[in-house]
C-alpha cells in the first residue's frame, strides 16, 4: 500500500471511529446519566411497592427493547423505545389490555423513573424468558378509529411485519392517550366528573409520558424557553432574571388574572401589530389607537385559551411529573384550588403536588438552566476540532501527488 | 511564503474580506428595516432574537465558507503547479504543505480576528437586557475552529486528491459531457439515495452525521450572538 493510499485509510479509519455511533449493546451498558447530564429530580426506582406481575412486566420490556435488534441504530431516541415498548407490551398482556389499571400506572411510573435513573435495577432475564419477549410483544391489537365510529366499540387491527421505532412511538402516543381519555372521561353520557381542562391535560401528560420526558428534557426547556420570550410575554424577562412572583404570574394564569398582568404594554402592543391575522384587521387598529379591550380581547383569544401553546404545557407537565410521577393520573382529576382558573394548567399543577411558587421556581430554574448549558456544552464541543484538525493537517503533510 | 505567495492570495483575502463583512454586517440590516433606523435601544425581545439568530446563521455560513474558499485560493499554484518534490520544489513536500497549511491558518486566524471584533461590537452595540447574555467570544472562537477545520479537511482532499484516479479512468473511456454528468449528478444522487435510505449504512451514515465527535456538530451547534 502506497503513502497516499495509506493516508486514506487513515482518513477514513478516522471519520469511522469518530463518527461512528455506538451499538445498542454498548449503549445499554451506559448508565441512563451518563448519557444525558440534564438535571433530575427523579428519585431511583423503589420497586418494592410493586406487585411481582408489573415488576416482570417492566423488566421483561425494558430488557427486550434494549436488546431488539429492530431498534439498533435508528434514529428514535433509545429510551422513547424504551416506553413505546413498554406501553405496548403492558397493553398487550391478557389481563391489562385497554384498562388502565393501577399495575398500569405503576408501570409507566416505573418507566419515568427507570429512563431518570440509572439501570442498575435492570438483572439479566433467563436466555428463554428474552427469546419469547420479542413474540409476545408483538403484534400487539391497536384501536383504530379512522374509519369506523365508536357506537359499536372499539375497531382493532393487527399490524403486519416489524414496525420502525417512529411507528412504536406514535402506536404507544395513540394507546396511551386512549387509555387516559377513558380512564377521565368514564361516562361518556352526562357531564364529566372532572375538572374543565382535565382532559386536555391528560392528553398533554400522555403525549409526554411516551414523547417529551425520553426525547432529551433540555431541549424541551429550551425551546420552551424561546416560544415564551419570543411570545413578548413582557413576565418573562423578569421571571428569568429572577423574580419569581412575575414567573408565577407569567406561568400560571390564575381566577383573576388580567392581560396587564402577563404583557408590558409595548411588547403585546407590538405583538398584536406584528402576528394578527389579516381578517382581524379591525381588532388591531383598535388596540393600537388605545382600546385595551379589543387589546385583551386579542391576547386572551391566541395566548391564553385553555388549549396553551405546546411548550408551555409541555413544559409544565414535564416539571410536574419529574416532582411527583406517580399517582400523576389520580392527581390530576384533584379539583382547582380556588384561585386558580380552572383548565389544563391547573389540572397540571395538581399533578406536581406542590405548591404553585415552588413549581415556578423549578421551572424558571431548569429553563434558565438549559439556556445557560446550551452555551456552555457548545463551548466544550468546539473542542472537538483539535483532533480533526490533526488528522486533517497529517493527511495533508503527509499527501504526496503523483507526476501524472 | 507569505511574501512568495501574497499575489496569489491577495485577491483572495480581500475577497473574503469584503464578503465577510456584507455577510457578518446583514443582520444589521434588519435591525434598520424592523425599527425603522439604527436604534438598538428600540428593539422588542422578539428582534433582538431575530438579530442575535440571524448573525449566527450569517456566522456559520461564513466559517464554513472563508474555511472552503481559502483552501481553494491557497492549494490553486500547487494545482496548477503540480509541484512534487525534488523536481519542482525547493524543499521537501511535507515542509511544503507545511507551509502552506501556516499561511492558511494565519489568513483565517486574521479574517477571524476581524469577524470576532464585529460580534463583540454588535454585542455592545445591542447590549440586549437582562436576562439574555451575549455569548460573541464563544462564537468567534466556534467560527475560527470551523474555518481552520473547513480548511484542513479540504487541504487534505487537495493534497491527497482521491478522486483522481477515478477522474483519470473516466477521462480516457468516456466523452467529456458524461464525466461531467457522472460528477454532478449520478453521484451526488446516488450518495444522496443512499443517506436518506433505511439500509444500515444509510442510518450509520446519517447517526455519525449527527454523533456528538462529529465535525459536522461544529456547524449544527448553537450559534446564536444571544441566549438568556
Amino acid at each position: 500500500m502506497g503513502d497516499r493510499q495509506s493516508y486514506c485509510v487513515a482518513v477514513l479509519v478516522g471519520l469511522l471511529c469518530s463518527g461512528m455511533p455506538l451499538s445498542a449493546p454498548a449503549k445499554a451498558q451506559l448508565p441512563a446519566q451518563a448519557r444525558d447530564t440534564s438535571p433530575r429530580m427523579v428519585p431511583a426506582p423503589d420497586t418494592s411497592a410493586w406487585s411481582a406481575e408489573t415488576r416482570q412486566l417492566w423488566r421483561e420490556a425494558l430488557a427486550s427493547a434494549a436488546r431488539r435488534s429492530g431498534l439498533r441504530g435508528q434514529r428514535v431516541g433509545e429510551d422513547s423505545a424504551r416506553l413505546a415498548s413498554l406501553t405496548l407490551r403492558t397493553v398487550a398482556v391478557p389481563g391489562f389490555a385497554m384498562q388502565v389499571s393501577p399495575a398500569w400506572e405503576a408501570a409507566a411510573d416505573s418507566a419515568l423513573r427507570v429512563v431518570a435513573g440509572p439501570l442498575r435495577d435492570l438483572q439479566p432475564l433467563p436466555p428463554l424468558v428474552m427469546a419469547a419477549v420479542p413474540e409476545r410483544l408483538w403484534p400487539v391489537p391497536v384501536r383504530d378509529d379512522r374509519a369506523y365510529g365508536t357506537s359499536a366499540g372499539p375497531i382493532y387491527f393487527v399490524p403486519s411485519g416489524r414496525p420502525s421505532p417512529d411507528t412504536l412511538v406514535m402506536l404507544a402516543n395513540r394507546v396511551m392517550a386512549d387509555a387516559v381519555k377513558r380512564r377521565l372521561e368514564p361516562s361518556p353520557r352526562g357531564p364529566s366528573p372532572n375538572p374543565p381542562g382535565t382532559v386536555a391535560a391528560g392528553r398533554a401528560l400522555s403525549s409526554f409520558f411516551v414523547s417529551f420526558t425520553l426525547g432529551g428534557t433540555s431541549g424541551l426547556h429550551r425551546r420552551a424557553g424561546e416560544a415564551m420570550r419570543s411570545s413578548g410575554r413582557e413576565g418573562w424577562r423578569e421571571c428569568a432574571a429572577g423574580d419569581h412572583a412575575k414567573c408565577l404570574r407569567a406561568l400560571i394564569p390564575t381566577a383573576d388574572d388580567s392581560v396587564s398582568r402577563f404583557f408590558g404594554p409595548r411588547d403585546y402592543r407590538a405583538h398584536v401589530l406584528r402576528d394578527t391575522f389579516p381578517l382581524e384587521v379591525n381588532v388591531k387598529r383598535r388596540c393600537l389607537s388605545g382600546d385595551d379591550a379589543a387589546c385583551e380581547a386579542w391576547v386572551r383569544k391566541y395566548e391564553l385559551t385553555p388549549d396553551l401553546e405546546l411548550p408551555r404545557e409541555a413544559l409544565l407537565s414535564l416539571t410536574s411529573l419529574a416532582l411527583q410521577p406517580r399517582g400523576a393520573l389520580s392527581r390530576i382529576q384533584a379539583p382547582a384550588a380556588p384561585d386558580m382558573r380552572p383548565g389544563p394548567v391547573a389540572a397540571l399543577l395538581a399533578v406536581s403536588g406542590v405548591a404553585p411558587e415552588s413549581l415556578a421556581r423549578q421551572w424558571r430554574d431548569s429553563i434558565v438552566a438549559a439556556q445557560r448549558n446550551s452555551h456552555e456544552s457548545d463551548g466544550r464541543t468546539a473542542l472537538l476540532a483539535a483532533p480533526w484538525l490533526i488528522v486533517f493537517g497529517l493527511a495533508a503533510i503527509g499527501g504526496r501527488r503523483d507526476a501524472k | 511564503m507569505l511574501k512568495v505567495l501574497w499575489p496569489t492570495m491577495r485577491p483572495i483575502v480581500w475577497g473574503v474580506g469584503i464578503w465577510s463583512a456584507m455577510l457578518l454586517l446583514f443582520p444589521v440590516g434588519i435591525i434598520y428595516d424592523d425599527v425603522g433606523g439604527l436604534n438598538p435601544s428600540a428593539m422588542s425581545m422578539r428582534q433582538i432574537e431575530q438579530f442575535a439568530s440571524a448573525f449566527g446563521a450569517m456566522t456559520a455560513t461564513w466559517a464554513v465558507f472563508t474555511g472552503l474558499i481559502t483552501a481553494l485560493g491557497v492549494w490553486s499554484p500547487d494545482e496548477q503547479g503540480r509541484h512534487i518534490y525534488a523536481l519542482s520544489l525547493p524543499v521537501s513536500r511535507g515542509h511544503y504543505v507545511m507551509l502552506r497549511l501556516a499561511l492558511g491558518a494565519m489568513v483565517l486566524s486574521a479574517l477571524s480576528l476581524v469577524q470576532g471584533i464585529i460580534a463583540v461590537g454588535l454585542a455592545a452595540w445591542i447590549a440586549p437586557p437582562p436576562p439574555l447574555q451575549a455569548y460573541p467570544v464563544a462564537v468567534s472562537v466556534r467560527a475560527w475552529l470551523t474555518t481552520l477545520t473547513t480548511f484542513a479537511l479540504v487541504s487534505a482532499f487537495a493534497v491527497n486528491n482521491p478522486f483522481e484516479r477515478v477522474q483519470r479512468f473516466l477521462s480516457r473511456r468516456f466523452p467529456t459531457p458524461v464525466v461531467v454528468l457522472v460528477w454532478v449528478a449520478v453521484v451526488p444522487s446516488v450518495l444522496w439515495l443512499w443517506l436518506l435510505s433505511d439500509s444500515a449504512v444509510g442510518v450509520a451514515l446519517r447517526d455519525a452525521t449527527v454523533h456528538p465527535w462529529s465535525p459536522v456538530r461544529l456547524v449544527l451547534a448553537n450559534w446564536s450572538l444571544f441566549d438568556g
